[in-house]
């Protein structure tokens, strides 16, 4: 069922919505209710292309299999549609950061507004998932960022969730004007994932998160798939800030990625890519890794200042102990 | 004393500098840091700052007779470097705004560097200024911002002759701003409100030239004749902040100037729907006071801010004031 959960009236005598779609069991209670969002930032596609898949999935399944589905999934795949219909990663005319403006205000502007509408419908949300895509310039394997203070409630869904990293990050990096932290502040779960590269799509990570969502709804009980139609899962490795390598770049001019370093493990030494100068037709920079890691996140576009970021490591941990305690102590 | 607090090479071209231009006196006084440029296309407060260095340059080789220097002035006008030569508010690569990058990360991207340059540059001050402009959409007459200012700051403040005092309560609205980290650092910030981005206003720059230097006086930063005693600006805070707002979208036409004095009912502006040509709103003052900012671009949605108004009086539904990009 398709709603409106706000409209704009708009200058030129036009208007838009922030438009849901409500699946809801065709008898009885809804069990519970999971909402799932993407399209705050209008540059980042990934997420609409996953809703449509698992809303595809789910009219299915309430057709033809209608006791299995027991729950309600909201979906919000085009939050900032004004946004990923202009190539805007910000709120166009105001040109603000949908994901800076939460709580957001009723009385205040477009954007404000929308931040508002968006938090007020989610509120009786038993678990919300919200699809980022990194940006135009990073490309990031599928992974799910939380808040130390957090992790106690989201860790054990972030695990269900097939992604391949679940980063749990120091509390000095809070961002209280999130989505995501005004929802888990008033106890409301939202697990934040990032995945693939701003403007374009990578739909297998789009499959990958398919499977860990219908885990995370069979686990809240929304649909009842049989134990051997459940999809098996990889448990994703947990890592904390300092177990996270960043290279940034030392020379500005035209990054060069060595080919098939995306997602594999690096070995110390290893050349992961160059930074070059056209005008001289010298090397800047040649990027060798200092450490052994898997390279989870990788520069797509190739102008690059000083200090920009090129890529991320996961390091290997010490022993595999070391990531058991890791995961106790959250 | 020219010197560069930043270097940064560029792609393809020259590296880009940011420069701070320091006068040091006799080193008696405090140390007070004046930023501007943080935003490429607020001018106003660059060319202030550009006053203020050669009136310090005419006292360091004894051409203004009455002043001495006793403390420092750090000077470092344009932060935003391809931001200003390309007219743009923003950095221009990746649209990042530099106030919102702070505290910044000396081995971060690029906009994290010029932050935690820039906060490393001033953090040592004793007092701090960050000039900026109201931006073209949304006209507000200069004022000054504060962060719970405390009773020295509003002993001083006058001295900087604006139209009014603007306190705000440190939210973490602001955490991301230069102004924010100074105040988290133990220096009060003195934002500076200064005119429209993309011009210059004269006499504006004028008055908070004249009333920089008292400031200056005033804190023995410079030593000289007493300054004037100015009169307390007119406070303002959340609670007397009425906000009005559009009810429909079109084309909005005000029939009133900032600055002015309204009476409660008094008519601002109209709303003209832009197939029909018919008035769809006529926006009136919802109470007595200052209109301290009002819209000039003409196109609004619905429950735009169309102006600000402070009265004498407490508001008891003084709302949200943050409405735009703005500081
Ligand atoms: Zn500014």
């Amino acid at each position: 069922m398709e709603q409106k959960i706000l409209t704009i009236r708009m200058p030129a005598q036009d208007q838009f919505s922030i438009r849901k779609n409500v699946l809801r069991a065709s008898h009885g209670k809804p069990t519970a209710r999971a909402a799932v969002v993407s399209g705050i930032h209008g540059d980042e596609l990934e997420g609409l292309y996953t809703i449509y898949l698992l809303n595809r999935y789910l009219q299915e399944m309430r057709e033809k299999r209608p006791e299995i589905f027991r729950g309600q999934v909201d979906f919000y795949p085009t939050v900032n549609s004004l946004g990923l219909g202009s190539l805007n990663r910000s709120w166009p005319f105001f040109n603000v950061d949908l994901n800076r403006q939460f709580p957001g205000n009723r009385e205040g502007h477009v954007p404000l507004q929308a931040a508002h509408a968006l938090l007020e419908d989610l509120q009786d949300a038993d678990l919300v998932v919200d699809i980022h895509a990194s940006n135009k310039f990073l490309l990031e394997m599928p992974q799910i960022r939380m808040q130390e203070v957090y992790a106690p409630k989201l860790l054990p869904l972030a695990e269900k969730s097939n992604v391949d990293f679940v980063w749990v990050h120091g509390s000095s990096s809070v961002l209280e004007t999130t989505l995501a932290t005004n929802l888990n502040e008033t106890g409301i779960p939202t697990l934040v994932v990032e995945m693939g590269i701003g403007q374009r799509l990578t739909p297998a990570y789009s499959d990958q998160l398919l499977q860990g969502l219908l885990r995370l709804l069979c686990h809240l009980e929304i649909i009842d798939l049989p134990e051997e139609e459940l999809p098996v899962l990889r448990p994703p490795r947990i890592i904390r800030d300092h177990e996270v390598w960043y290279f940034n770049a030392e020379a500005s001019g035209l990054f060069v990625p060595e080919p098939n370093v995306f997602g594999e493990w690096i070995r110390e030494g290893d050349v992961i890519g160059k930074i070059v100068d056209p005008l001289k037709g010298s090397d800047l920079q040649v990027i060798a890794s200092p450490r052994d890691g898997r390279l989870f996140t990788l520069r797509e576009h190739p102008v690059v200042y000083e200090g920009s970021l090129l890529a991320r490591l996961v390091l290997q941990p010490a022993d595999m102990d070391e990531g058991e305690v890791a995961r106790d102590d959250a | 004393m020219h010197e560069a607090i930043l270097e940064l090479n560029i792609p393809f071209r020259e590296p880009m500098v940011i420069y701070k231009n320091e006068f040091q006196g006799s080193g008696n006084g405090p140390l007070i840091s004046l930023v501007s440029g943080m935003h490429g296309d607020e001018i106003s407060g660059m060319y202030l700052l550009s006053r203020l260095a050669a009136f310090l340059d005419r006292v360091e080789r004894g051409l203004e007779p009455y002043y001495t220097l006793e403390g420092t002035v750090r000077l470092i006008p344009v932060v935003n470097v391809p931001g200003v030569n390309f007219a743009t508010r923003n950095w221009p690569f990746d649209g990042t705004d530099i106030n919102r990058m702070f505290p910044g990360y000396d081995q971060g991207e690029t906009t994290q560097r010029i932050a935690d340059g820039i906060l490393q540059a001033t953090v040592d001050s004793h007092y701090a200024f960050d000039v900026h402009g109201s931006n073209e959409q949304f006209f507000e007459i200069p004022h000054l911002r504060m962060f719970s200012p405390t009773e020295e700051d509003l002993r001083l403040a006058p001295y900087l002759r604006c139209h009014y005092l603007l306190r705000r309560e440190l939210t973490p609205l602001y955490k991301t701003q230069l102004s924010y980290q100074w105040k988290e650092s133990g220096i009060s910030p003195y934002i500076l409100m200064l005119g429209v981005a993309r011009r210059i206003d004269d006499d504006l720059v004028e008055t908070l030239y004249q009333g920089l230097i008292d400031f200056m006086l005033a804190t023995a930063v410079l030593a000289g004749p007493p300054p004037a005693p100015p009169l307390q600006p007119p406070t303002f805070g959340r609670n007397h902040t009425h906000l009005v707002l559009s009810r429909t979208a079109g084309i909005f036409r005000p029939t009133v100037t900032a600055g002015t004095m309204l009476r409660k009912g008094e008519l601002l502006g109209q709303i003209v729907n832009v197939l029909s040509g018919q008035v769809e709103e006529e926006v009136r003052a919802p109470a007595s006071g200052l209109l301290a900012s009002i819209r000039s671009y003409p196109l609004v949605y619905e429950k735009e801010l169309l102006a600000r108004l402070f009265t004498a009086e407490e508001n008891p539904s003084g709302a949200a004031d943050v409405w735009y990009q703005e500081q």
